[in-house]
């Protein structure tokens, strides 16, 4: 049974936030199942180099050169946004993964790495969006949570 | 007291490592170190599963997360605290840094001067400069020791324990996944038994060393070796 599904646009008035929906699970299930993807990743504008050399300058000694080496090896960037679950307002975990699809299930003795196992039951859940990093004007992410 | 190496700055598969904490375990053995701490991004899910394997390999495991904020990023060591890495700010780090401490835990400041955003969201440290009283340690070198920003991490390490502040040397590899960078590691001045908590203990006391191919970097506390 779905019983959270949400499409969200986001953009970069959202960087550095955190984005998080409460939804309700009607009852037990053996395990919960968390679909969560966005798009796009990579970020293709034309000013990428310049912002990676622009971070580079920050962190570089002020008597040592960014090189284009430096900057190309930070290429592409990406648009970063990690998921945390919470169960009755208790954090579950988080997936600090830097794939844009993911699949994650929890149950009451296993969970996907980065999740403790919980019992999957009746009560007051929430997913947090956190937007780590955010380049492009709108990346679209999805989120479906199924319980069995 | 004994000094004993460690790699405090690791990650697996928990968050976006390649290792699993078996793979960790064995892999920190192979170079000859004596204990780790597990240090995922803003989870402890795999703590469990590498202690169990460090007992296991006969290797000392510390359970640990690393903070990653959208501000900075700092290694929290002992497992003892259960704080929403969410809730870490600007306005509210040095609070939570002592709830963290308060329960037994200690913090380092992982490396202040990595390229940051959009980069590495929150590598580069931007938290208030009051943080520096609120920590027990501070990444003076990390990763490849030979990066320039290892420059400005060291000269900052030196500034600031000049002005007073109290901080433990510590290297942190950030260790994801197998490589051949040239880094070095920390080593603990433990007093008694080698365990998790006289391992934090070191690190509270600022015993601990910065070495790399055998050869002393920084000694703590603050002290530029020769």
């Amino acid at each position: 049974m779905v019983i959270f599904s949400k499409r969200v646009a986001i953009d970069p008035s959202a960087l550095h936030t955190h984005i998080r929906y409460e939804f309700d699970s009607p009852a037990d299930g053996e395990k919960m199942v968390v679909r969560y993807s966005y798009s796009p990743k990579k970020y293709t504008g034309g000013d990428a180099a310049a912002l990676a050399r622009s971070a580079f300058e920050k962190a570089y000694p002020e008597d040592v050169p960014v090189r284009d080496a430096d900057v190309c090896s930070a290429l592409p960037l990406n648009n970063h946004i990690t998921l945390s679950l919470e169960k009755e307002g208790k954090l579950i975990g988080t997936a600090h993964r830097h794939s844009p699809e993911n699949v994650f299930e929890i149950s009451s003795d296993s969970a996907s790495p980065g999740f403790f196992p919980t019992a999957v039951e009746k009560g007051r859940y929430a997913v947090s969006l956190a937007v780590h990093a955010i380049l492009s004007d709108a990346v679209t992410a999805n989120v479906e949570v199924e319980i069995i | 007291m004994k000094y004993y190496r460690f790699e405090l700055h690791t990650h697996t598969y928990h968050s976006d490592g390649a290792f699993s904490p078996e793979e960790l375990v064995l892999n920190t053995k192979a170079a000859g170190l004596d204990g780790i701490a597990l240090t995922d991004h803003n989870t402890s899910s795999g703590v469990p599963e590498a202690v169990r394997f460090g007992k296991k390999h006969g290797l000392l495991v510390i359970p640990g997360i690393e903070w990653t904020t959208f501000y900075g990023h700092i290694t929290v060591l002992g497992g003892h605290s259960d704080i929403d890495w969410r809730a870490v700010r600007p306005d509210t780090v040095c609070e939570l840094l002592a709830a963290a401490r308060g329960a037994g835990d200690v913090a380092v400041l992982a490396h202040p001067y990595r390229v940051g955003y959009p980069v590495c969201t929150g590598g580069m440290n931007e938290f208030p400069r009051e943080i520096f009283g609120s920590l027990d340690g501070y990444e003076a070198l990390s990763e490849d020791v030979g990066t320039p920003t290892n420059k400005r991490q060291l000269e900052e390490y030196f500034r600031l324990s000049a002005e007073g502040y109290r901080l433990a040397p510590v290297y942190g590899r950030d260790w994801h996944r197998p490589s051949n960078i040239r880094f070095a590691v920390t080593e603990l001045g433990i007093e008694g038994d080698l365990n998790v908590e006289n391992a934090l203990e070191a690190i509270r006391q600022g015993r601990t060393k910065i070495t790399s191919d055998g050869r002393e970097i920084v000694v703590g506390p603050a002290r530029r070796a020769k």
